[in-house]
């Protein structure tokens, strides 16, 4: 009896007390560590060959190559150490980057853009905002002016590494000449020209509402704007120009840019309005990069 | 950890035709998505195109559903622990039965779709192929580890819906952690006051984040010159975090025959 009231004893209950004084020293571990990684940042494999822009730039037109160019206004910044982590601490990535393109690292404290002259906005220093931007500039946009937004731009999507594989893929060669060149697609008038040349030219006025950053927006720079038929169609019968969006927690956007979107009644990004210069009557399409949907409004409006 | 517990666990889930076609199906599907990506993709592939970690989720809520709480409901448990079994080892068991379940399959996928990429390309393993699999492998460890620990709380199925509660709040605090400074309540409530608010809700937004969704973001420790003594130290505390309070929890469970009538 006493054998058997030994074999059926009850096991212990208390043989996880270590397991709370593990939780306890991890948690603790973790906010030392947490601490110290917020003064000092962790640093990654960084394994691209940065240039700074000058010799990015003299590199490019001797090898013929596109410049891969990062816009950051601090490498110490969250949003550079992410591409960092995510990209440039990669293998393959940094790999692909070194060979197809030359990589150029600028230090900005404003977002201007040095490739032309038009887009330039201040952002406020006491915000704090770090920024990192990543873009393409092909090897004929290198020499000719051209604005910011333009420019093939990477989204950060972290996790999904073959987006920047495909990017990459894509834009190398995007600085084949002729008329598949971005820059020779479409001419652009200025907002300040536009009405006076529409009238010279007896064409109308074509309105693109664009936003930074919005896919939508990029979808309808690629089409009809830099689709080489479109571009016939667009020449002959309107004057383009772009009114850019660039309201933002630190920014606002011009005087003149409100009174458009006033006037013509801009509730979404891309909006296209089509303005007859002698009388003012508009038609717009908006909100949609549907190819149909813009082809139906441009054939309307050019009246074929 | 009991290994009799450990292998009832295993053949539980391989005995359910449910769980084995659901499964099945879902491992077919993402395999499928995965092969056409390689196949039918019109950009160069120079690695295989492994599916997102977080697609693993569904096999882990598959088989962690309840895989306490319904001993729990049905009253398994009275018979369980009337036999010479420390408490601590039931729940190591289930813990154990769980990841390596889904470690199985979320490697299982892994190798098909090198398998894929390298019949195709002609492409030989890589370290990407490792780091895929560490990845995963944490993933599973980790989720298992809450889905244990939430079971032990919760009877029945609930641990999957205190889950998604909690990958809900997850997801508005994060959200209101990015809003708060940019929030205008008029003259109420100022900026600056409203941004003081910021980093309390997101050290609440991440410590949820780290119970819902436990893993090593392996492009974090294996890129960096140290790795994140802050990353692997707070997935480790999440994981015995988790797998305390379900032995806290078993310990004070009062089971017996009598209270199941």
């Amino acid at each position: 009896m006493l054998n058997n009231s030994k074999s059926i004893k009850a096991p212990s209950r208390a043989t996880a007390k270590w397991l709370p004084i593990i939780c306890v020293l991890l948690f603790g571990g973790k906010l030392v560590a947490d601490q110290l990684e917020a003064k000092f940042p962790p640093s990654f494999h960084d394994h691209v060959q940065w240039r700074n822009i000058e010799d990015a730039k003299k590199e490019a037109q001797a090898r013929q190559m596109p410049i891969l160019e990062v816009v950051t206004n601090n490498v110490n910044g969250e949003h550079f150490k992410t591409l960092e982590r995510y990209y440039f601490s990669d293998p393959t990535l940094a790999k692909i980057i070194n060979t197809d393109y030359i990589p150029a690292r600028s230090i900005s404290t404003n977002s201007n853009n040095q490739w032309g002259p038009s887009y330039h906005y201040e952002r406020d220093p006491k915000s704090k905002v770090d920024y990192a931007t990543v873009r393409v500039v092909p090897l004929d946009l290198q020499e000719r002016a051209c604005d910011d937004y333009r420019l093939p731009h990477l989204y950060h999507t972290p996790g999904f590494k073959q987006n920047v594989l495909n990017f990459l893929a894509e834009n190398k060669h995007y600085n084949y000449g002729g008329y598949n060149s971005i820059i020779a697609k479409h001419s652009w008038c200025r907002l300040s020209d536009v009405e006076a040349k529409a009238k010279a030219d007896k064409k109308k006025i074509l309105y693109f509402f664009y936003q930074q950053y919005d896919d939508n927006c990029y979808n309808v720079m690629r089409y009809p704007f830099d689709d080489y038929d479109k571009k016939k169609l667009l020449d002959k019968h309107f004057a383009c120009s772009i009114v850019l969006d660039r309201t933002s927690p630190v920014a606002k956007n011009p005087k003149y840019v409100n009174e458009l979107v006033k006037k013509y009644e801009v509730q979404s990004y891309p909006t296209l309005v089509s303005v007859d210069a002698k009388t003012g009557k508009f038609e717009k399409l908006g909100g949609t990069s549907n190819r149909s949907e813009i082809d139906e409004f441009l054939k309307k409006e050019s009246g074929n | 950890m009991n290994r009799t517990i450990f292998r009832t666990t295993l053949k539980m889930w391989c005995s359910s035709a449910g769980i084995i076609s659901l499964c099945g199906l879902y491992f077919l599907c993402l395999l499928g998505y995965s092969v056409c990506n390689i196949l039918f993709t019109e950009w160069q592939i120079v690695e295989p195109t492994f599916v997102n970690t977080f697609f693993l989720l569904p096999f882990i809520f598959a088989l962690g559903t309840g895989i306490i709480g319904k001993d729990i409901s049905s009253g398994v448990l009275s018979t369980v622990f009337s036999r010479p079994l420390a408490r601590t080892k039931y729940v190591m068991a289930k813990w154990l039965a769980l990841s390596v379940a889904t470690s199985a399959i979320a490697i299982a996928l892994a190798l098909c779709e090198q398998a894929v990429v390298s019949v195709t390309f002609l492409n030989m393993p890589d370290v990407n192929l490792c780091s895929t699999i560490a990845e995963r492998i944490s993933l599973c460890f980790g989720l298992s580890a809450t889905m244990v620990g939430l079971s032990s709380l919760f009877a029945g199925n609930k641990n999957m819906v205190v889950w998604c509660v909690l990958f809900g709040g997850m997801f508005v605090l994060t959200q209101l952690a990015q809003s708060l400074p940019s929030m205008y309540f008029g003259s109420y409530f100022s900026l600056a006051w409203m941004a003081q608010f910021t980093p309390i809700v997101k050290a609440i937004g991440e410590f949820t984040t780290s119970i819902c969704l436990p893993w090593l973001d392996m492009t974090m420790v294996a890129n960096a010159l140290i790795p994140s003594a802050a990353t692997i130290l707070g997935y480790s505390f999440t994981v015995f975090l988790m797998l305390t309070i379900a032995i806290w929890r078993m310990n004070n469970l009062e089971v017996s025959y009598a209270q199941q009538q």
